[in-house]
């Protein structure tokens, strides 16, 4: 008997240690893949797949989602070999112009594919541009000019061999033809297009014109440029390895210099998505002030070649607009899941209203994982703010985590009180006490403190003279000890087991819900540990009478006692689980153990109001 | 002496536990789960998506609803399966409706058909892809049979090892209490907020499927002349007097009706003159009032979309094919929750033009830009290219006029 009741509340001081540790198992157990996963289409809740392999199909598939149906004044074709070139076009595609941008290389179908698109739409051409209906940007385009201008098409064309000097005319043509003060201007390095990318979504909105700066030099095209017309400010977008400090100093001269940059491409693509300048605008400012905006983002691999981003870009230069992002290919890059996670948005009183983000994914499955889609797909869905669902960490979870800290330092600290120094208490109290700390944390220790405080070690075993309250309080603590922790575990483990549910007619239906279930199970399962095990094992050193006759004498007291903490602490849980949250909590969620340590709060209320008469009457003792 | 050496051991055991799972919890810290186990995925022919709408693709009602259940649980890992799947027997969409009451939380469910002997390829495979963990205030079933089977399924989930809740009964409105019970048994309550609807006017009310599963408010049948008595039955159970939504015009729910419907609770009709316009008189819908208060507490009654703002999102679908309309309910579930909107396969109807006019977002700025989103549910053939070009011209984002048109 003895040996049993140490080795149960042993499995319960275990089980409440251990068992709140399964959440955290269940948050980073991923679960069984099948190995091939047949889908009929690549599409989720929040993520869309532009699921054409190689730029070309890309550049097709956005072109005629963009345009066809709206008829462009004129058309920029750009050198499909130059990623300056095409960049620094992209911001025809803004207002005013809303010209579309066509990459071009050198392959036949390419030119066939170009004119034919051309005539498609059929531009009118634009006065700003002299009537031209076409620019030309790039070397490689002269080869499209012959046979444009014999089907009757008025080109303008922009091919100085330098880049530098080629990129500062598209500004230039841009800015006389936006009729634009030049407010701001992008600085991006020569060197590395992926540092130069991010730009694109925004100059595809927005329509800042770009220039090209070298690691250590401006080149005298760039400075020309700025020389000729001033630019407020100047936003350079790269890290140190690409522009240098001596060249952000160098900008000064022609406007207010401000850097964004980060050394890893990922980063540096949040970073830009983050920036927000008040003073112009500028900046996508997609942080938590302005959480009442949806975000549109365009989600590629860092490896991809870069034509498959621009082509991918278009799509972004008309009414969806947003932040362009990196990721690898077979995992979400850290920096850019932190950053989604930042952006989720909560919902408060329904999930219906919104805002809702979508992440546009661009290639196939070989080059963005499907496994990266379904990722970014969770992290983007909306979420209770209370609740954070699945893998968040709302503040309600945060709290009880610190609370569940506490406890077990609690109860580490009370184990070394009761072993050091008030060994004279009777050894099942010990594990009590043990158990009142992981049930009720802190309020435990508060509890063990006024019980035992100004006593001397002599004091003999269960002779402690109290002040009624704090007897109260030692009895109603002595049924709270093996009785919640029982609860807790008999409806943690109905939960995990899968709860019973019986679908009944008539009034009394709600008996067969499995919240009636779990808490009628764990209450008589407390009920039954207390009668038979524990309260006669505690009084066996004080009052040394049959098994039989301990159980018999106390049963009525402890079915009171037991009761009072149950209606407190169940109907606490049943309100929290039920109504406080809008959805029902699984055990597996740290959310599920605040509402059980906070329901044990109330329940030591209501147990202590209970236990009052039935010290006060002598049946129940409060000394020990 | 024995016992006290026991004590010892249970000091120590208490130290290396509490020590372990401290150590646990640092390394947690430290540790990245592999969300990306999900390798190889079969490349599917791409669908027709456009900058503000994407189609769920499918030939038949089999796959449209398993292209639906992709959409919303990508399951590439635990937390993006669904808990259970709602098998539905293929023939009857007033069944499908009624089987749209499992969706909601705590069972987090989508709708797949099945054939009444025999469960088609595409749905095996499907259920195979989503491996639904188990609903757990149900003794962690994984599957809800919603009518009459064969053995011959129960054999094939079995062979699974799904175990699965079967919903049977003598008729489709003795469903819809049996559904509603089940429900009122998770929650121990009955939902006060009901729907009724013509069991012989499907256009009027599989819209009614998209709310169902964001908020969980049953659907019941009312016939041309008569409350059956399940229906009454189910009207009854509420612990007061329900708050009836009528989903019909006075053509298809009687006035009479309307009036014995009266003895149950307060009766409203849904406006709407037609069954399109009643789809956009249903998003535009909203009662809030008193449901219950108790001196301490109150609930709130909160009934219908109630949108006529921008930033949200649509289901569109054909009601020529009600059976194909009713699983994409649970995109209002998880993801992009909005109201269902009828088209038809040529045209979208003027009533749903003009709502969604009103609804249209205009530009606002680079930083705080509210966006309209829109399902289109079925193969061309169900709702044509033309049509989703059209939805996704009135959901896109208004941009400031300027010389150039947009």
């Amino acid at each position: 008997m003895k040996r049993f009741g140490l080795y149960l509340s042993l499995l319960l001081i275990f089980f409440l240690i251990l068992a709140p540790l399964i959440a955290v198992k269940e948050a980073i157990s991923t679960g069984k893949i099948p190995r091939v996963i047949d889908r009929l289409h690549l599409n989720t809740g929040n993520t869309t797949r532009l699921a054409e392999q190689d730029w070309s199909s890309m550049q097709q598939l956005v072109l005629k989602q963009r345009y066809d149906s709206i008829q462009p004044d004129a058309v920029v074709v750009v050198d499909g070999d130059s990623w300056p070139l095409a960049l620094a076009c992209q911001s025809f595609s803004a207002k005013p112009l809303k010209l579309p941008v066509i990459l071009f290389n050198h392959t036949e179908t390419s030119i066939n594919e170009v004119i034919t698109k051309i005539n498609t739409w059929s531009p009118r051409g634009l006065n700003e541009f002299n009537g031209a209906d076409v620019l030309l940007v790039g070397q490689n385009t002269l080869s499209l000019q012959n046979e444009l201008q014999q089907r009757g098409h008025n080109t303008s064309v922009f091919s100085n061999p330098d880049i530098f000097e080629n990129v500062a005319a598209v500004r230039d043509t841009l800015l006389k033809a936006s009729n634009k003060k030049n407010q701001a201007v992008l600085i991006v390095g020569s060197d590395n297009v992926k540092y130069a990318l991010p730009a694109a979504a925004w100059m595809a909105h927005r329509g800042t014109p770009v220039l090209l700066v070298e690691r250590d030099r401006v080149p005298d095209a760039t400075r020309r440029a700025l020389n000729e017309i001033d630019a407020e400010n100047i936003y350079v977008l790269a890290p140190l390895s690409q522009v240098s400090n001596s060249i952000e100093n160098e900008l000064q001269e022609w406007g207010q210099v401000t850097r964004i940059g980060e050394e890893d491409p990922a980063a540096h693509a949040v970073s830009f998505a983050r920036f927000y300048d008040a003073t112009n605008r500028f900046g996508w400012q997609a942080t938590q002030v302005t959480a009442e905006a949806a975000r549109h983002f365009l989600l590629g691999s860092i490896k991809e070649d870069w034509r498959i981003f621009l082509a991918g870009n278009q799509l972004f230069s008309g009414p969806n607009f947003g932040p362009l992002l990196f990721t690898s290919a077979d995992k979400l890059t850290a920096q850019t899941e932190k950053f989604l996670w930042s952006t989720t948005p909560d919902w408060w009183v329904t999930p219906a209203e919104g805002p809702f983000n979508h992440t546009w994914v661009l290639g196939g499955p070989t080059q963005v994982s499907y496994a990266v889609q379904g990722r970014v797909d969770f992290i983007q869905e909306m979420r209770d703010y209370l609740d954070q669902g699945d893998q968040g960490i709302s503040g309600i979870e945060a709290l009880a985590l610190v609370w569940f800290a506490l406890s077990l330092a609690c109860a580490i600290w009370t184990w070394f009180h009761l072993s050091t120094r008030l060994t004279q208490v009777a050894p099942f109290m010990k594990l009590s006490w043990l158990l009142v700390m992981l049930v009720l944390g802190p309020v435990g220790l508060w509890s063990y403190y006024i019980c035992y405080r100004g006593y001397n070690h002599q004091v003999a075993l269960g002779e402690f003279p109290r002040p009624l309250w704090v007897q109260v309080l030692s009895a109603t603590l002595g049924t709270v000890g093996f009785g919640m922790s029982t609860m807790v575990t008999v409806a943690f483990l109905l939960a995990y087991f899968g709860l019973p549910l019986f679908i009944l007619q008539g009034p009394l239906f709600w008996l067969g819900s499995p919240m009636t279930q779990s808490i009628l199970w764990s209450y008589l399962a407390a009920l039954a540990v207390n009668i038979f095990i524990f309260v006669p094992l505690m009084l066996r050193s004080k009052e040394p009478s049959a098994y039989w006759d301990t159980v018999r004498d106390n049963a009525l007291t402890v079915f009171f006692s037991m009761t009072a903490i149950s209606i407190g602490m169940m109907s606490a849980m049943w309100l929290m689980q039920m109504r406080g949250l809008t959805v029902m909590p699984e055990e597996e969620n740290i959310i599920w153990w605040a509402t059980v340590w906070g329901a044990n709060i109330i329940g030591l209320i209501t147990g202590y109001i209970g236990n009052w008469p039935l010290v006060v009457r002598g049946r129940k003792i409060g000394t020990m | 002496m024995d016992f006290r050496r026991r004590m010892n051991y249970i000091r120590w055991a208490f130290g290396v536990v509490t020590a372990l799972s401290v150590l646990l919890l640092l390394a947690i810290l430290f540790y990245r789960p592999d969300y990306y186990k999900a390798k190889d995925v079969t490349n599917p022919a791409p669908v027709q998506i456009t900058q503000n709408t994407t189609r769920v693709p499918g030939e038949d009602v089999f796959q449209v609803s398993a292209a639906i259940s992709q959409i919303i649980y990508p399951a590439t890992f635990a937390d993006n399966k669904p808990n259970a799947v709602i098998l539905v027997p293929q023939g009857d969409w007033r069944r499908a409706l009624v089987a749209a009451n499992v969706i909601h939380f705590p069972v987090d469910a989508p709708i797949l058909y099945i054939k009444e002997n025999e469960i088609p390829d595409v749905i095996k495979q499907e259920i195979k892809r989503l491996d639904p963990g188990g609903l757990f205030v149900d003794r962690n079933t994984k599957a809800y049979i919603v009518g009459s089977v064969g053995q011959r399924v129960k054999d094939e989930l079995r062979a699974m090892k799904i175990n699965f809740r079967q919903f049977e009964a003598a008729n489709v409105y003795e469903l819809a209490a049996l559904i509603d019970q089940y429900r009122a048994t998770i929650n121990s309550d009955h939902t006060d907020m009901v729907m009724i609807a013509a069991d012989n006017a499907p256009e009027f009310s599989i819209f009614s499927a998209s709310w169902t599963a964001h908020m969980g408010n049953p659907t019941f049948f009312v016939s041309a002349n008569e409350v059956p008595e399940a229906t009454k039955r189910a009207l009854k159970r509420r612990a007061q007097d329900a708050f009836i939504y009528l989903l019909g015009n006075e053509k298809v729910i009687s006035p009479e009706i309307a009036e014995e419907l009266g003895r149950y609770g307060h009766v409203q009709r849904i406006p709407g003159k037609d069954a399109f316009g009643m789809s956009t008189g249903f998003a535009g819908y909203a009662d809030v009032g008193p449901n219950f208060g108790y001196w301490v507490a109150k609930t709130i009654r909160m009934f219908g979309w109630g949108i006529a703002e921008a930033g949200h999102n649509f289901i569109f679908v054909n009601p020529a094919q009600p059976e194909m309309a009713v699983p994409a309910g649970i995109l209002s579930h998880r993801g992009k929750h909005g109201p269902m909107l009828l088209v038809q396969d040529n045209t979208i109807p003027e009533p749903v033009v003009r709502y969604l006019k009103i609804v249209q977002p205009t530009y606002l700025g680079s930083q705080e830009q509210l966006f309209n989103f829109g399902w289109v549910i079925g193969s061309p053939s169900v709702i044509s290219e033309q049509v989703q070009i059209q939805a996704n011209n009135l959901l896109q984002v208004k941009m400031p006029v300027s010389k150039t048109k947009e």
